[in-house]
């Protein structure tokens, strides 16, 4: 579904990515982690396509395409998706205006029905518990007066409508509390499915309760440095990184 | 160098059955008139605001040609029409509004009268109308003052449009002042505003001017004690535009008056507004908020005095602005003068464009670059646009701008 080759990227011409290499099959649930400044984001934003950064090197092929031929939009509507770490306001639009709008881009790619109000409203209704969202929130402008959890939960609720083919998630599990980050986590387990895939961008090893992970990989200096099962973000949860960047030096 | 527009100004005669005071009073501003300078960029008020567009002009008057007038679905209480700066004078009032002719001992003197182009418009206007609402009045439709301009192909009409509004003690009234035009015209436009203790008035001004028209309107409000003035102001035509309100607040007085600019192409629009908190206990909001694109400019200057005895005041201004265009500029400049110790007044400014994170956040979620940058300039007037309280009014607005701003993904916001 994504392969990933050899990627390099610079922000500004200081280089952020440094040869990156992954795959990523339909089915699968990859774990980034990584200290601070590893380049985790990074890597979601250039391949979701953030403007600021520059792909010096290699490829990402997702579903036969490379990625990096098309801007940020088109690749949104061919099912990439990236759930924002600080998801911005858009005051004046609704939330459910937003969604339906965003519904009907996707649609239009697959070449499916867009949904009129009505439509969408019925739509709506089974994503928004799928997330314990009460349905006010869709009444709101989007994202704006949210607390942090509410925006996390609203990026969720994005993804669910979109049903994304690969779903990126650049740290949905910060600024949760626990009962929010059950929810959360139940709803990405519940959007797995064998045809799509999820890269989960985290911290810590508590939204890896919720929802296991194939594979884990620790991002460090824009490389990755180590991959492995569940197991190794429970060791990082427990040990940290200092193990691991030793075991490198050796 | 043009020293002033006098010589090349067509003669205006006042209507036969003028008061002989009124004529007086003509007579004398048009002698003061004539020996005001035309205003330059070294006047401190006019500075970045160019008035070379007007320098070729040869001026017309208006023809008397009926401007069509388009059918208006608004529900309204009542809806006055200037048709080339003349008032039509309606068949019937509903209950609780008088029109009548201005008694000259009530005309404001103000500041104003220093102003080049407002003092034209008195010098020049033929027939000042007073529009009185009592405290019988009691529909809650707004009122409508809808002014229709029809300028000409190769010439400037020149108009000028007048009004002053009495509203009665504890009177709750929303009037809607919207100005349609074509062509090649000057208007100058002046409405006043006395607004008795304790009475709360809504006013939504509305510029469709055409895009090769100058508009230079002036609204003077005079806020009783205890009463309440909301003013929005939308501009979005005019190849110049100069919008000068002036606000006197009595005690415990509030006004709200925000403005939003819609600029594109070569436009030059410019708010100069004065705000006088001349008595204690009083409150002032001011939001205004350009958009500039192309080569377009915008400036604001947005003065506030705090008189020595105005204790208590509470004054906010702010001015923010987005600039699309590579060409495109503003000019803001808050000006607070406080002589009152016991007061909080606070102003900011800020001038920015759209944030490329924000942008690259829609565009995650599959909107193009062009309907992105759309709805994010949407999303800055969104909230002004909120503010206006005749709701027919605020969902068209709300589908102009949609359409203006050319992002047809959004003609599903409505």
């Amino acid at each position: 579904m994504l392969t990933i080759r050899n990627l390099s990227a610079t922000v500004q011409d200081t280089p952020v990515l440094k040869g990156i290499s992954l795959e990523v099959k339909a089915g699968e649930v990859h774990a980034i982690m990584g200290p601070n400044g590893s380049g985790k984001s990074t890597l979601g934003k250039v391949l979701a396509g953030h403007p600021s950064y520059e792909v010096t090197e290699g490829e990402a092929i997702f579903q036969g395409k490379n990625l990096f031929d098309m801007e940020a939009d088109e690749r949104a509507r061919q099912g990439l998706f990236l759930g924002f770490q600080y998801p911005i306001e858009v005051p004046g639009v609704s939330n459910s205006q937003f969604l339906r709008m965003a519904y009907n881009k996707r649609a239009e790619a697959l070449g499916q029905d867009e949904l009129d109000p009505l439509e969408f409203q019925d739509f709506i209704h089974t994503k928004t518990s799928l997330v314990g969202m009460n349905e006010s929130f869709l009444d709101r402008s989007v994202n704006e007066g949210f607390s942090g959890g509410e925006k996390k939960r609203n990026e969720i609720l994005q993804m669910a409508v979109l049903n994304p083919v690969l779903a990126i998630l650049d740290e949905t599990d910060s600024g949760l509390d626990i009962d929010a980050l059950r929810i959360v986590g139940s709803a990405i387990t519940q959007l797995r499915r064998s045809d799509n895939a999820t890269i989960l961008i985290t911290h810590y090893q508590r939204l890896l309760d919720h929802v296991t992970p194939d594979f884990v990989h620790v991002l460090q200096g824009g490389r990755i440095i180590k991959s492995g099962g569940p197991e190794l973000a429970v060791r990082l949860e427990k040990e940290g990184y200092d193990w691991l960047l030793e075991e490198i030096n050796l | 160098m043009v020293t002033s527009l006098a010589p090349r100004f067509p003669a205006v005669e006042l209507k036969a059955g003028a008061s002989p005071i009124w004529r007086t009073l003509q007579r004398q501003d048009q002698e003061v008139w004539s020996s005001m300078a035309f205003p330059t960029l070294k006047d401190e008020d006019w500075k970045y605001f160019d008035l070379s567009p007007l320098r070729d002009v040869t001026y017309v008057l208006p023809s008397d040609q009926r401007a069509p007038l388009s059918l208006q679905i608004e529900p309204s209480a009542l809806r006055l029409y200037w048709n080339q700066g003349c008032l039509q004078i309606p068949t019937s009032l509903p209950k609780g509004i008088i029109l009548r002719p201005l008694d000259p001992k009530k005309r404001l003197s103000s500041k104003l009268d220093q102003d080049y182009f407002f003092r034209m418009n008195q010098a020049f206007f033929s027939e000042v109308y007073e529009l009185r609402i009592q405290q019988s009045f009691e529909s809650k439709d707004p009122i409508y003052l809808e002014n229709i301009l029809q300028g000409s192909d190769d010439q400037v009409s020149l108009a000028f449009s007048r009004l002053h509004i009495v509203v009665e003690s504890g009177v709750k009234v929303q009037i809607v002042n919207r100005f349609r035009g074509s062509n090649a015209y000057h208007l100058i436009s002046a409405i006043s505003f006395k607004i008795q203790n304790e009475a709360l008035v809504d006013l939504e001004r509305l510029q469709y001017d055409s895009a090769q028209s100058f508009h230079f309107s002036y609204l003077q409000a005079h806020i009783g004690r205890g009463a309440h003035l909301g003013v929005r102001t939308v501009g979005q035509g005019s190849r110049l535009r100069r919008d000068v309100p002036h606000i006197h607040l009595e005690e415990a007085s509030t006004v709200e008056l925000d403005g939003l600019c819609l600029l594109k192409d070569q436009q030059l629009a410019d708010t100069h507004s004065f705000i006088h908190h001349a008595h204690p206990h009083a409150r002032s909001r001011q939001l205004h908020k350009c958009i500039v694109q192309d080569r377009s400019k915008a400036i604001f200057n947005g003065q506030i005095l705090v008189a020595l005895n105005a204790q208590q005041t509470d004054a906010q201004q702010q001015s923010r602005n987005l600039v699309l265009g590579d060409h495109a500029s503003i000019d803001t400049k808050p000006q607070l003068e406080i002589y009152a110790d016991d007061v909080k007044c606070s102003h900011g400014a800020t001038i920015g464009q759209l944030d490329p994170d924000e942008l690259f956040y829609l565009q995650s979620r599959g909107f193009s670059e062009s309907s992105a940058k759309g709805l994010l300039t949407f999303a800055f007037a969104s909230d002004l646009l909120g503010h206006i309280r005749v709701p027919i009014l605020q969902k068209t607005l709300k589908q102009e701008m949609i359409e203006q701003l050319h992002v047809h993904t959004l003609g599903e916001l409505s």
